[in-house]
C-alpha cells in the first residue's frame, strides 16, 4: 500500500511538473518559426528535388528573398529552362512573372509551385502568420515530442489544418502532416536536418511525401542564408521585370 | 545560298555565341543571358487553292522548318543601370527559298538615377494589363498571344516610379509617333488595379482589374476611346472594293474583356476570357471583306497591309486548360479561340516533354475549325509544330 502511494505521488508530481513546464502553443510556434529563417530581410537558396520511388526525377533551384514573414519573392535559377521565372508573394497576393509573358500574372493562392511543393511551402518562412495553434498542446507517448494542431486563419491558406510534431527540448520541428478542410491528408513533411547559421540553428532539409502516393516525394534543401536589405518597392508586382 | 550553306552559316553563328557566352558569363559587368535555340519542324497544309489566295495569285511558300536563336546581352553600369540587347535570328527552310533573318528584338538602356525611379530608352517590348489572350486596355499591342508579339513602334521612352510595394506610376512615350500613355497601378489586399490614359488614335482611357479569391482569379479590362483609325472594307460600286478609315472616325467605343482563372484541387488551371471589340468588323463588313478578297486581287493585297488577320471580328471567347507534370511525364495544355460571330474556332493543343533541364521537346498543332466562310477556317493556316529547345 505504501509503495502504491509513493508511485502515485511520483506519477502525479512528474506529470504536473511537466504539464506546468509546457509552453503555450503560440510560444512553441514562435520558436518553430525561428528555425525557418530570420524574422526580416534575408535571402536563402532553395532546391526542390522531386523523386519517384526514391529516384530523382527533376529539380528546381531558386533564391528566396524574404523581407518579412508575409513578403517574399522567388527567382528561379536552375535548370536553365526555368530561369527568369519569378514568383512574388505579398500578404495574400501571389504573382508570377515570366519573360515570355512580359507582365506579372496574379495567381490564386492554391496554385502549385513544383511537384508536391506548394508556393507556401517555400515562400512562407513563418507558420504563425497563417495558422493558429490549438491552445491544448499534446504530448507524444514517448514524451520526446510535443504535438501542435494548427488551424488556417483563412480559406486562402494552402492547408486547412496541420499537425506538427516538435522536439520537447528545443522546439525543433520534426514532422508535420497537412490536411484539407474535409480532413483528407494531403502530404507529410519530415524535417531531416538542421544547420548552424551565424549563431542560430536553421532548417537544412525537409522531405515532403504525398499522402496518396508515398512513392512521390520532394526534398527541399535550404542553404546560403544571408541577411540582406530589401527595399519595399522590390515587392511591387510591377517591379518584377526589373528585379536583377 | 543552298540548304547546306544555310545550316553551316547558322551553326557557325550559334557556335560563336556559345563560345563567347561561356567565356563572359563570369563577368559582373557583361553577361550573356538566356541563350536558346529553337528548332521548329513544320508540317502544314497551306494549300495552293487557299480561299485567301484564290487562283493562286500569290506564290505561297510552304515552310517546313525554322531554326531560331535568341540570345540576349546585359552590360551593367555599376548600380546606376544597364544596357540590354536581345537578338532574334531565324533561318527558314521552305519550298521556294531559304532565308536567314537577324532582327534586333530589343535594345535599350535602363537607368536608375535614384532609388525607385527607372528610365528606359530604346527599343523595348512592353505589355500592360491583366488579361491573358488580348491586351484591351493597352492599345499599343493588340495582337493575340499566338501571334508573334511585336510592338508596333520602335523607340520608346519609358519611366517608372515605384512609390512602395503597392503603388507605381509609369509614363510611356513613343519617339517616332505622337503616341503616349500613362499608367497608375495599385494593389490592395486581393486586387490589382491599373488605370491607363492613352493618346493612341485619340484620347482614350483603360482600366485593368484583377482580383483573386481562393482558387479563382477574376480580371476585367475595359477601354474607352473616342473615334477609330481602323480600316474598314467598302463596296462603293459593284465589283469595286476599297478600304476606308472614315467609317468609325467619330463616337465613343468601349472594347472590354472579362475573364477568370480557376485551379482545381488536382492542379488543372482553367482560363476563360470573353472579348468584345466594337471596333471590329460587323457581319456586313465581313461579307464585303470576303467578297472583296474573292473578286479583287488589289483589295486582297491591300487587306494584308491594313489587317494582319489578327482576329478583327467583334466577339471572341478564349479558353485554356493546362496541367503540368501529367502522368509524371509531360506538361499538357489545350487552348482555343472561338469567334462568336461565325462560330469558327482555332484549337491549339500542346504537349511538352522535358528531356532534361536543358532540353525539351514539344508538339503543338494549330487547327482552324469551322465553315469555309468562318474567319478562322478562311484566314488561318493549319499546321503542326514540333519543337526542340536547347538552353545552355
Amino acid at each position: 500500500m505504501k509503495r502504491m502511494f509513493v508511485l502515485l505521488f511520483l506519477f502525479t508530481y512528474l506529470t504536473t511538473t511537466f504539464a506546468a513546464a509546457l509552453p503555450s502553443g503560440q510560444e512553441i510556434l514562435a520558436k518553430v518559426d525561428q528555425y525557418r529563417g530570420y524574422k526580416r530581410n534575408f535571402k536563402m537558396d532553395i532546391e526542390v528535388i522531386n523523386m519517384k520511388n526514391n529516384k530523382r526525377k527533376n529539380f528546381l533551384a531558386m533564391t528566396a528573398y524574404i523581407r518579412d514573414p508575409e513578403s517574399c519573392y522567388l527567382r528561379y535559377t536552375n535548370p536553365p529552362l526555368e530561369k527568369d521565372k519569378m514568383l512574388l508573394m505579398a500578404g495574400k497576393n501571389t504573382w508570377f512573372y515570366n519573360k515570355s509573358i512580359r507582365k506579372p500574372i496574379r495567381l490564386s493562392a492554391k496554385q502549385r509551385l513544383f511537384g508536391n511543393v506548394s508556393n507556401m511551402d517555400v515562400a512562407r518562412a513563418n507558420f504563425s502568420i497563417d495558422y493558429t495553434p490549438n491552445p491544448k498542446v499534446q504530448i507524444d507517448p514517448t514524451n520526446h515530442y510535443l504535438i501542435l494542431e494548427l488551424s488556417a486563419k483563412s480559406d486562402t491558406i494552402a492547408y486547412n489544418r496541420i499537425l506538427l510534431w516538435v522536439d520537447a527540448d528545443n522546439c525543433q520541428p520534426k514532422k508535420a502532416e497537412f490536411y484539407t478542410s474535409s480532413g483528407k491528408k494531403l502530404k507529410s513533411a519530415d524535417y531531416l536536418s538542421f544547420q548552424k547559421v551565424e549563431d542560430q540553428i536553421k532548417i537544412k532539409k525537409v522531405l515532403i511525401t504525398d499522402a496518396l502516393d508515398p512513392n512521390n516525394q520532394s526534398a527541399i534543401q535550404y542553404s546560403n542564408y544571408h541577411r540582406i536589405k530589401l527595399p519595399d518597392h522590390y515587392f511591387n508586382a510591377d517591379y518584377l521585370p526589373r528585379l536583377k | 545560298m543552298n540548304k547546306i550553306q544555310h545550316i553551316v552559316a547558322v551553326l557557325l553563328f550559334v557556335t560563336i555565341f556559345w563560345i563567347f557566352g561561356s567565356s563572359t558569363e563570369a563577368s559582373d559587368l557583361f553577361r550573356i543571358e538566356k541563350n536558346s535555340i529553337s528548332t521548329y519542324l513544320h508540317g502544314n497544309n497551306f494549300s495552293d487553292h487557299s480561299p485567301v489566295n484564290p487562283g493562286n495569285i500569290i506564290a505561297l511558300d510552304k515552310q517546313w522548318a525554322d531554326l531560331k536563336y535568341n540570345p540576349s546581352f546585359s552590360l551593367y553600369l555599376g548600380d546606376s543601370g544597364y544596357i540590354f540587347s536581345s537578338i532574334r535570328a531565324n533561318t527558314l527552310f521552305s519550298d521556294l527559298a531559304n532565308e536567314s533573318l537577324i532582327d534586333l528584338e530589343e535594345c535599350f538602356i535602363s537607368l536608375e538615377p535614384v532609388s525607385q525611379l527607372n528610365i528606359d530608352f530604346g527599343k523595348k517590348n512592353l505589355l500592360w494589363g491583366t488579361a491573358y489572350a488580348w491586351n484591351v486596355a493597352y492599345p499599343f499591342q493588340n495582337k493575340p498571344i499566338f501571334q508573334t508579339p511585336l510592338p508596333e513602334y520602335d523607340l520608346i521612352l519609358f519611366m517608372q516610379y515605384f512609390e512602395n510595394e503597392s503603388q507605381s506610376f509609369s509614363l510611356l512615350s513613343f519617339y517616332q509617333k505622337e503616341d503616349a500613355a500613362i499608367k497608375y497601378r495599385f494593389s490592395t489586399v486581393d486586387q490589382d488595379t491599373e488605370i491607363m490614359i492613352t493618346l493612341k488614335d485619340k484620347l482614350g482611357a483603360g482600366l485593368a482589374l484583377s482580383r483573386s479569391f481562393d482558387q479563382f482569379e477574376l480580371h476585367i479590362e475595359p477601354r474607352i476611346q473616342n473615334g477609330s483609325r481602323e480600316f474598314y472594307p467598302h463596296q462603293p460600286a459593284p465589283s469595286i472594293y476599297t478600304w476606308s478609315q472614315t467609317q468609325k472616325d467619330a463616337g465613343y467605343f468601349i472594347p472590354f474583356l472579362i475573364g477568370g482563372t480557376y485551379t482545381t484541387d488536382n492542379y488543372w488551371n482553367i482560363l476563360l476570357e470573353y472579348f468584345h471589340n466594337p471596333l471590329g468588323l460587323s457581319q456586313h463588313d465581313f461579307d464585303i471583306f470576303q467578297n472583296g478578297i474573292n473578286e479583287s486581287s488589289t483589295f486582297m493585297l491591300q487587306s494584308h497591309l491594313y489587317y494582319q488577320f489578327a482576329m478583327f471580328r467583334q466577339n471572341y471567347l478564349f479558353f485554356r486548360s493546362a496541367k503540368e507534370d501529367i502522368w509524371g511525364m509531360a506538361d499538357f495544355s489545350v487552348s482555343s479561340f472561338l469567334s462568336l460571330d461565325d462560330t469558327g474556332f482555332m484549337l491549339i493543343p500542346e504537349i511538352v516533354y522535358p528531356i532534361s533541364g536543358y532540353w525539351k521537346l514539344s508538339c503543338k498543332a494549330y487547327l482552324p475549325i469551322g465553315s469555309n466562310s468562318s474567319e478562322f477556317k478562311r484566314l488561318f493556316d493549319q499546321y503542326v509544330e514540333i519543337l526542340s529547345l536547347i538552353e545552355f
